[in-house]
C-alpha cells in the first residue's frame, strides 16, 4: 500500500473506524426493521408536521434492501435508492485513494451536481407530499 | 511606481523601483524595455532613466526580453470545492436530515484550512455558511428532540392538524 492509509496513522484509524461504523449500521439495519423498532433517529419534520421530508424512509428502505426487497425499498424512498450507486462509487473512490493514493475521477463531485442534488431533494420533497404522491410511488 | 511593457507587448505594473531593478537582474527587463514612470505621461526606455543606470548591465545591447509571468496581475482565483459541499450538506441538514450537521461542520472547517493554505482559492463564504448551517441544524435537532421528549401530547395534536 502506498496511499495515505499507509502514510498516516490518522487516516488509517479514521478509515477503519468509518468502515466499522458503516458495517455495524448495516448489520443493525438488517436485523432490526426501523418500521418496528424505535431506537433509530427520528425525522423532526415528520414528527412535528406529519410531512415527509426528502430523506424520510431512507433507513426503512435500506432495511428492505438488505433483505433483497428492491420494490419495497423503492416505495419507501425512491430518491435515496436511486442515488445509492452514486454514494457507493464515492465511498469506493475514497477507499481506493486511501489505499493507493490514486484519485479516480469524481465526476459527481463537480459543483453543478451539488446544486442539482439540492434541487432534486426539494422537488422530491414537494412531490411526495402532494395528493398525487401515491401515483408517483414516493409515499410510504 | 513604474509601468512597463513586456516582450509580449502587455502592460505590467505599477511596480516599485526596487521591483524593477529586481526584474532587470532577472533578465526580464533590459535597456530597451519601455517604462512609464508614474506621472510622467511619456514612455521611455529603461536606459533613459538615470535611476536604473547602475542596475543595467554595462553596454549590453537591447535584446528581446523573456516573456514574463503575470507577476503583478491577480492570480486566477479557484473556488474551493469542499467549501461548496460544506454549504450543500449544510442546506440538506437544515432542510431535512439534521444528522448531516456534523458532516457540513467538518467539511467547512477542512475547507477553511485549505483556503488558508492556498490564499488564491475563494469560497471561504461557502465554508462559513456550511459551518453555520451545520451548527444551526444541530441546535434544531437538540431543541426538537427535547420538545419531542418533553411534550409528546402537544406534537400529537400538531400532527393531527395536518391532513395526512
Amino acid at each position: 500500500m502506498k496511499g495515505p492509509l499507509a502514510a498516516s496513522p490518522w487516516h488509517f484509524f479514521t478509515a477503519i473506524a468509518g468502515l466499522a461504523v458503516a458495517a455495524g449500521a448495516l448489520v443493525a439495519l438488517c436485523l432490526f426493521d426501523p418500521a418496528t423498532h424505535g431506537f433509530y433517529p427520528v425525522c423532526l419534520l415528520h414528527q412535528t408536521t406529519g410531512l415527509l421530508c426528502p430523506g424520510c424512509g431512507t433507513l426503512r428502505a435500506l432495511h428492505q434492501l438488505t433483505h433483497g426487497n428492491f420494490a419495497a425499498a423503492w416505495r419507501l424512498n425512491s430518491f435515496v435508492v436511486a442515488l445509492l450507486p452514486v454514494g457507493f462509487w464515492l465511498a469506493t473512490r475514497e477507499l481506493i485513494w486511501l489505499a493507493t493514493g490514486k484519485r479516480l475521477p469524481g465526476i459527481v463531485t463537480r459543483p453543478v451536481f451539488g446544486w442539482a442534488l439540492v434541487a432534486g431533494l426539494v422537488i422530491f420533497g414537494i412531490l411526495r407530499n402532494v395528493p398525487m404522491a401515491r401515483l408517483l410511488a414516493t409515499s410510504h | 511606481m513604474y509601468k512597463i511593457i513586456g516582450a509580449d507587448q502587455k502592460e505590467y505594473g505599477p511596480i516599485t523601483a526596487d521591483q524593477l531593478r529586481q526584474w532587470i537582474s532577472e533578465g526580464r527587463i533590459n535597456a530597451g524595455t519601455k517604462v512609464l514612470p508614474e506621472g510622467a505621461g511619456v514612455w521611455k526606455s529603461v536606459s533613459e532613466l538615470p535611476e536604473f543606470a547602475a542596475a543595467l548591465p554595462g553596454g549590453a545591447p537591447p535584446a528581446p526580453v523573456i516573456p514574463m509571468q503575470m507577476a503583478t496581475a491577480p492570480a486566477a482565483g479557484k473556488s474551493n470545492q469542499m467549501a461548496l459541499w460544506a454549504m450543500i450538506t449544510g442546506i440538506i441538514s437544515l432542510l431535512c436530515c439534521q444528522i448531516f450537521g456534523p458532516v457540513s461542520i467538518v467539511l467547512g472547517i477542512v475547507a477553511l484550512s485549505q483556503i488558508k493554505q492556498n490564499p488564491q482559492q475563494t469560497g471561504s463564504g461557502f465554508a462559513i455558511a456550511g459551518i453555520v448551517l451545520g451548527v444551526l441544524s444541530l441546535i434544531l435537532a437538540v431543541v426538537g428532540i427535547s420538545i419531542l421528549i418533553a411534550f409528546p401530547q402537544y406534537l400529537t395534536n400538531l400532527q393531527n392538524s395536518f391532513p395526512q
